[in-house]
């Protein structure tokens, strides 16, 4: 199996653990990726929220650049970048003026053969399901954990067609399948302020400790995301979102491919989990032990 | 919460621009508050999202483009995806926001018009986001010198950060980015025209309702 792969911005820099486990996990699989040379940032907020026009060409572009390079079908780890994938590619599907100045603006025309797919949605095909079931090394029993998805995989569901849009259960099906617990909560869909991150942090913490807050009270041991931003506000702020708030929330908060690679036997280093600034060694050891 | 209404506007030249930014419409709302019921931001908000949809059918620019609402919205679609009539809210707020950015209002949340800019010129210069780079220079914008100081610190020891950028089709972000602003230069003034000569129609058929949603009796529609 090939796939193309795009990390984005967060998964080379922020995130790099993201990409780190993601890919070894794949290995591991047998699944091949290849990263579209030269591709260029989606824009994220900043573009689409100046200009809807901007907001689709960037990703279109990028499209571009992988249908040019014979790819025809995409995993982007980043909800992110995979949101703004799918809305340009749904926009231009709908909006034929759009799609014309789009075309006008990226000097191309682009034939929409690229599928976008999240890397959830890749796990849980069934072929991929049936060999990751057969290489469970090292099964998470009696790990209990919070499955979050934020916002941008499943909203609008009809441009990201991707699971339930108020309580997803991808996430949670694929753990369970590596025999993890996945406690049922409240904050599962909630927004964490995702690009409100650099600019209003207060907001950010307030919404980091609810979230916290809830899975702890449930009982997980950590949280598990699919998100660099979410994993940016969740994991790297937590200690902030700690000391304005005077209270302790040690959660450690981990990518599913970090999971998914533990699960594999691969080790703590083989994945990143080095690199969180919320220790997860409680985790780690859970495992290992 | 201060006054909904304020000073005369005509109707609707305001409320096509934003749905035509928008690419859908906002008549059809009517005013359930949904959106402001799931809105993860509501309480840190001035307006909630059905005031502001509210406020742009009644023409009432300057509230809405000095709003911090139209700011502070994460973009995070709940609004949107729970909407009974269909109206995208979070592509109006995007419109309304890319408004007050290219009128140069200015902002009751500054620093976000500020990492708007920092980001688009980073874009330009790199291809792709090189945050050293964005978060230097947009506490140059902001002149917020001390923020996350402690948050880059320890990101920096983990590595989460790069020293040093990679530069990727530079030129050709650019143009990206020339040819836009062009395009929606020409598409504004065919909208200024269409609007002067009485024939204007908000978008066409860009401005129903998001697909899937009932009801279109909010569309573009003449007023």
């Amino acid at each position: 199996m090939k796939f193309a792969y795009f990390p984005g911005c967060s998964l080379h820099s922020t995130s790099s653990e993201y990409d780190k486990s993601f890919r070894a996990v794949c290995a591991a699989l047998g699944i091949e990726l290849e990263e579209p040379k030269k591709w260029i940032c989606c824009g994220t907020t900043p573009a689409h929220a100046t200009s809807r026009l901007l907001g689709a060409a960037l990703p279109v572009k990028n499209l571009r650049i992988m249908e040019e390079q014979g790819m025809t079908e995409v995993v982007v780890p980043c909800a992110a970048c995979f949101s703004r994938f799918k809305c340009a590619d749904h926009d231009i599907g709908k909006d034929p003026q759009l799609a014309a100045d789009v075309a006008q603006a990226i000097g191309a025309e682009y034939g929409r053969t690229v599928k976008i797919r999240h890397p959830l949605e890749l796990f849980l095909r069934e072929d991929v399901r049936a060999i990751l079931r057969q290489k469970v090394a090292r099964p998470l029993a009696g790990l209990k954990v919070a499955c979050y998805y934020g916002c941008l995989l499943t909203r609008p569901p009809e441009v990201t067609q991707f699971d339930d849009t108020e309580y997803p259960m991808s996430m949670d099906l694929l753990l369970r399948d590596l025999g993890a617990e996945t406690i049922d909560w409240a904050y599962k869909v909630e927004c964490c302020g995702a690009s409100l991150s650099l600019t209003n942090s207060d907001i950010i913490l307030d919404l980091t400790r609810k979230i916290i807050l809830d899975a702890k009270a449930r009982g997980a041991l950590a949280l598990v995301v699919a998100c660099p931003l979410c994993h940016v506000n969740l994991d790297s702020r937590q200690f902030q979102a700690e000391e304005k708030y005077q209270t302790r929330l040690e959660m450690p908060v981990l990518f599913f491919s970090q999971l998914i690679g533990l699960a594999l036997g691969l080790s703590g280093k083989e994945l990143g989990t080095d690199k969180h600034l919320t220790d997860p060694s409680a985790i780690l050891s859970a495992v290992q032990a | 919460m201060g006054h909904l209404i304020s000073g005369r506007r005509s109707v609707p030249a305001f409320r096509t621009e934003v749905e035509a930014r928008a690419g859908c419409g906002v008549l059809a709302c009517f005013q359930c508050g949904k959106c402001g019921a799931g809105c993860p931001l509501q309480e840190h908000l001035d307006y909630s999202p059905s005031q502001i949809i509210h406020l742009i059918r009644l023409g009432q620019e300057e509230t809405v483009l000095a709003s911090k609402a139209i700011w502070l919205c994460a973009s995070c679609e709940t609004c949107t995806t729970r909407c009974p009539q269909g109206v995208d809210i979070a592509r109006v707020m995007d419109a309304a926001r890319s408004l007050a950015f290219d009128r140069r209002v200015p902002s009751a949340v500054p620093s976000v018009p500020s990492f708007y800019k920092a980001t688009r010129a980073n874009l330009m210069k790199f291809g792709r986001m090189f945050e050293v780079w964005l978060l230097a220079s947009l506490k140059l914008r902001t002149g917020d010198i001390t923020k996350d100081m402690d948050l880059g610190r320890k990101m920096m020891a983990k590595r989460k950060l790069n020293l040093f950028p990679t530069w990727n089709r530079v030129w050709e972000t650019r143009a990206i980015f020339k040819r836009v602003a062009r395009i929606e230069k020409e598409r504004a003034a065919e909208r200024a025209a269409d609007t002067q000569s009485g024939s204007g129609s908000a978008g066409g058929a860009a401005a129903s309702p998001r697909e899937g949603g009932p009801g279109n009796a909010s569309g573009g529609g003449n007023s």
